[in-house]
């Protein structure tokens, strides 16, 4: 029963656990797939803020640059225009700095670049405005005195102050996409190997906690098989003890020597039957067998008997239940049909038998005998022992009157 | 039941192998083990740590960031051309990608740079320029794919311009310059106003240039730009009463040249010292102004003027930001330096060269620029990160 119940968690715990991985490996893959989801949009979220941000502030240098250009080359001489429009650029440029500035996570890289940038396009703006006002100094200067305005020295100051710094601010700013855009690469990479990682963490985890299943159910099919062995064994064993208690039981009901019943076996078969049935009944004993075992011995007395009996069981078993009550005495109960002027007859033939000679170790024995035999009817007698005392009684009568005859039990 | 579930397990198991290598084949592919591709770079002076140093950082940094391993060579001296061809052929034989080349001659690594060339090795070009396609029909042209320099002539001009009063010595000049005021007033002509010009400051302006190819730029430049600022100078007192044309002329004339006393190329600190003692003390000049053209220069010059205590009657201006010209701007001795950008330049170089490596058009030419640095700006954030790039 115990073992039942062993066997059955052993199962359950298997299938409990089965369970619960199953459950482990699909959400943690769908965390997983979340995970990767939500990552690749804040890469290429911050990637493309980070390059509209750059990209404005490069547009906006161009068109600082331009502006210029148009002073420089004398294509305009509105400067307090161009002064306006630069401003304006400024604002823009600032404005996407603090834009690229608030996105988090960048790598040292793209803020070392960034920063140098933003370093050059500070001074930029820093010489421009003085270069502006240098320009329009000289405007108000040649307005003045009608001289017109030095050409040569603007170039100098748009090649010497402004362009190599406006140009180097802009490939910062390239290098700054460049990176980010790298940075995104990488991370990207990164990530795939970080799911590569995990699915195969979790195919590991997966294939062990299957193992880990199949051995388990392993364990309880050999658990099964061998409750199912005990069993079996078990109703051997049970099988084995009735039939030895069925033996011993036997035994009790059986003299030893004959193989015949014994007088229990007698009292058994037959105290059931007192009140209800009519049956004939005799008793048979060899006159003076101790002498044999005076003479011979005992074994030779065994002997004997058993030849005797064995010789009384081929001829009348098939008419009568034959019992070996005390040492040399056999009772025969006779078969229903057998009727009682039968029975007279088969009582004589008893008679014949066991007063005949029997070669028993070499020795031709011979003795006569006794019997008693009794017709009994319902309600005779109370008990088995009485029974056998009325043909005890008769037989022994028999015997007083010089033996080898046969006493019919007579009731008063 | 039990049938059904470990199927269903085995599903699940064959779907994330399946996912697993799926994922595993397409990952895979791109950080597997590729060799990094290297550049090799160039450059010219062993003797002039500092600036190469900084090309050298630009050059590596932009390696670490864009995946190139830099081989780095430098030259032993300005006229180092050997050397140079020797590190072209090795980096052939490297395998190099692209070469980023300072060359110590004109013409001298055309065939080298030719070979390499011809193996598909990108040429770039840095601080000054190589002769891509020779007069003399033997040396091979080269194509160089983009020069990232800083204009030399424009850095001696810088010099000036941001140096004008040293240059001009303004007190000394207000005088001549009346004089020759006088001169184009009078409308006399050509004597007189030469006669003026050079009385306007013989031996002013003493020179110490290196021995490079880049000296004589510069110089042009800060003679130039220092015509300029007489011109200028001229004008901003007499306005339209100048004859400008008869000034130009005066001004561009060799006679200006005796402004200048420029000393023959020197190379180490110690000849730099030596050159500008003997200008200092030479009886037919008298110096008030010092342009070095380059660190070694710079320094020595300040050394000499420093050590003759002459530190506030000379305006010393240097060449490039070597730790030591920063400090002689601290202690005042140096007025002022024109900063190059070699970090930029060799960041740049590199930037390039993936570029042109990845099949992009590079800019012909790229301008790093100079940026004048003196004791009022040189902690502005801006020249910081100039002056010390490896910082930010």
């Amino acid at each position: 029963m115990a073992k039942d119940k062993n066997n059955a968690s052993y199962q359950s715990g298997a299938y409990t656990f089965g369970a619960i991985l199953l459950a482990v490996v699909v959400l943690a893959n769908m965390a997983l797939v979340a995970f990767l989801s939500r990552t690749n949009r804040n890469i290429s979220t911050k990637t493309s803020s980070t390059m509209s941000a750059v990209n404005r502030m490069n547009t906006e240098l161009l068109i600082v640059n331009g502006n210029i250009l148009r002073i420089v080359s004398q294509m305009s001489s509105d400067t307090d225009a161009i002064v306006v429009d630069t401003q304006l650029a400024f604002t823009n440029i600032y404005n996407a700095m603090a834009d690229f500035e608030e996105i988090d996570g960048k790598s040292d890289d793209v803020e070392r670049r960034y920063n140098s940038a933003k370093a050059f396009i500070k001074l930029y703006e820093d010489k421009l405005n003085s270069a502006l006002q240098k320009f329009k100094d000289q405007e108000a200067k040649a307005a003045g005195t009608g001289l017109e305005a030095f050409g040569g020295d603007y170039r100098n100051l748009y090649v010497q102050d402004l362009y190599p710094l406006q140009v180097t601010a802009s490939e910062m700013l390239k290098a700054t996409i460049d990176i980010a855009n790298k940075d995104a690469a990488a991370q990207g990479a990164r990530i795939v190997k970080v799911f590569i990682l995990v699915e195969a963490l979790m195919l590991i985890f997966l294939i062990l906690g299957e193992i880990a299943i199949m051995f388990i159910a392993k364990m309880a099919k050999k658990a099964r098989i061998d409750l199912e062995e005990r069993e079996k064994s078990l109703r051997e064993v049970d099988a084995k003890l009735k039939s030895t208690r069925q033996k011993a039981s036997d035994l009790a009901l059986t003299n030893i020597l004959t193989g015949m019943k014994n007088r229990y076996a007698l009292d058994e078969d037959i105290s059931g039957r007192l009140e209800s049935d009519r049956f004939n009944i005799a008793v048979f004993d060899m006159d003076n067998f101790r002498s044999i075992n005076d003479t011979y011995g005992y074994d030779f007395g065994d002997e004997y008997l058993i030849a005797v009996a064995d010789r009384l069981k081929n001829e009348f078993s098939g008419s009568a239940e034959i019992y070996n009550i005390t040492g040399n005495e056999f009772c025969f109960v006779f078969n229903k049909e057998i009727s009682e002027s039968q029975a007279m007859g088969i009582v004589q033939n008893i008679h014949a038998v066991m007063c005949s000679p029997y070669d028993v170790l070499n020795l031709t024995v011979q003795l006569p005998t006794s019997g008693s035999v009794y017709h009994y009817l319902p309600g005779d007698c109370l008990n088995v022992n009485s029974l056998l005392v009325k043909l005890d009684t008769a037989l022994r009568n028999a015997k007083l009157n010089g033996g080898n005859m046969i006493n019919t039990v007579v009731d008063i | 039941m039990n049938k059904e579930k470990r199927k269903r397990i085995l599903s699940a198991i064959a779907l994330c192998t399946v996912s697993a290598t799926l994922l595993a084949a397409t990952g895979c592919g791109k950080p597997g083990g590729k060799k990094k591709s290297k550049i090799a770079v160039i450059t010219k002076n062993s003797n002039v740590v500092s600036f190469w140093d900084e090309v050298k950082n630009g050059a590596e940094d932009a390696g670490d960031e864009l995946g190139y391993e830099i081989v780095y060579t430098i030259a032993t001296g300005d006229n180092d051309f050997a050397t140079q061809v020797d590190a072209i052929n090795k980096a052939v034989d490297e395998g190099v990608e692209a070469i980023i080349i300072a060359p110590n001659s004109q013409t001298e690594l055309n065939e080298a740079l030719a070979k390499a060339q011809a193996k598909d090795i990108k040429i770039i070009n840095i601080n000054s320029k190589i002769d891509e396609k020779p007069v003399d029909e033997k040396i091979p042209s080269v194509d160089v794919l983009s020069l990232v320099s800083s204009s030399d002539r424009d850095g001696g001009y810088v010099a000036a311009r941001y140096a004008s009063s040293g240059v001009l010595n303004s007190d000394y000049v207000a005088d001549e310059v009346k004089n020759i005021l006088n001169a184009l007033q009078s409308k006399e002509g050509g004597v007189n106003v030469y006669t003026s010009i050079e009385n306007l400051g013989r031996g002013m302006v003493g020179i110490i240039p290196h021995t490079a190819a880049t000296a004589a730029d510069r110089v042009n430049g800060f003679k130039e730009a220092t015509k300029d600022l007489v011109i200028d100078e001229i004008k901003k007192d007499f306005g339209k009463n100048v004859d400008e044309s008869a000034l130009k002329t005066m001004v561009n004339s060799d006679a200006v040249d005796k402004y200048f006393v420029v000393a023959d190329g020197v190379s180490s600190v110690e000849d730099a010292e030596k050159a500008t003692t003997k200008l200092l003390e030479a009886a037919d000049c008298n110096i008030k102004c010092i342009f070095a053209t380059n660190t070694n220069t710079t320094i020595g010059a300040c050394k000499a003027v420093e050590a003759l205590g002459k530190s506030d009657t000379v305006y010393v201006i240097g060449f490039n930001s070597d730790e030591q010209e920063l400090a002689f701007i601290r202690t005042g001795v140096l007025k002022g330096t024109v900063v190059q950008n070699p970090y930029n330049m060799g960041y740049v170089a590199v930037r390039y060269a993936k570029k042109a490596l990845e099949g992009e058009n590079v800019p012909k030419q790229l301008d790093t620029g100079v940026t004048w640095v003196d004791a009022k700006n040189m902690n502005e954030e801006y020249i910081q990160l100039l002056l010390h790039p490896e910082n930010y």
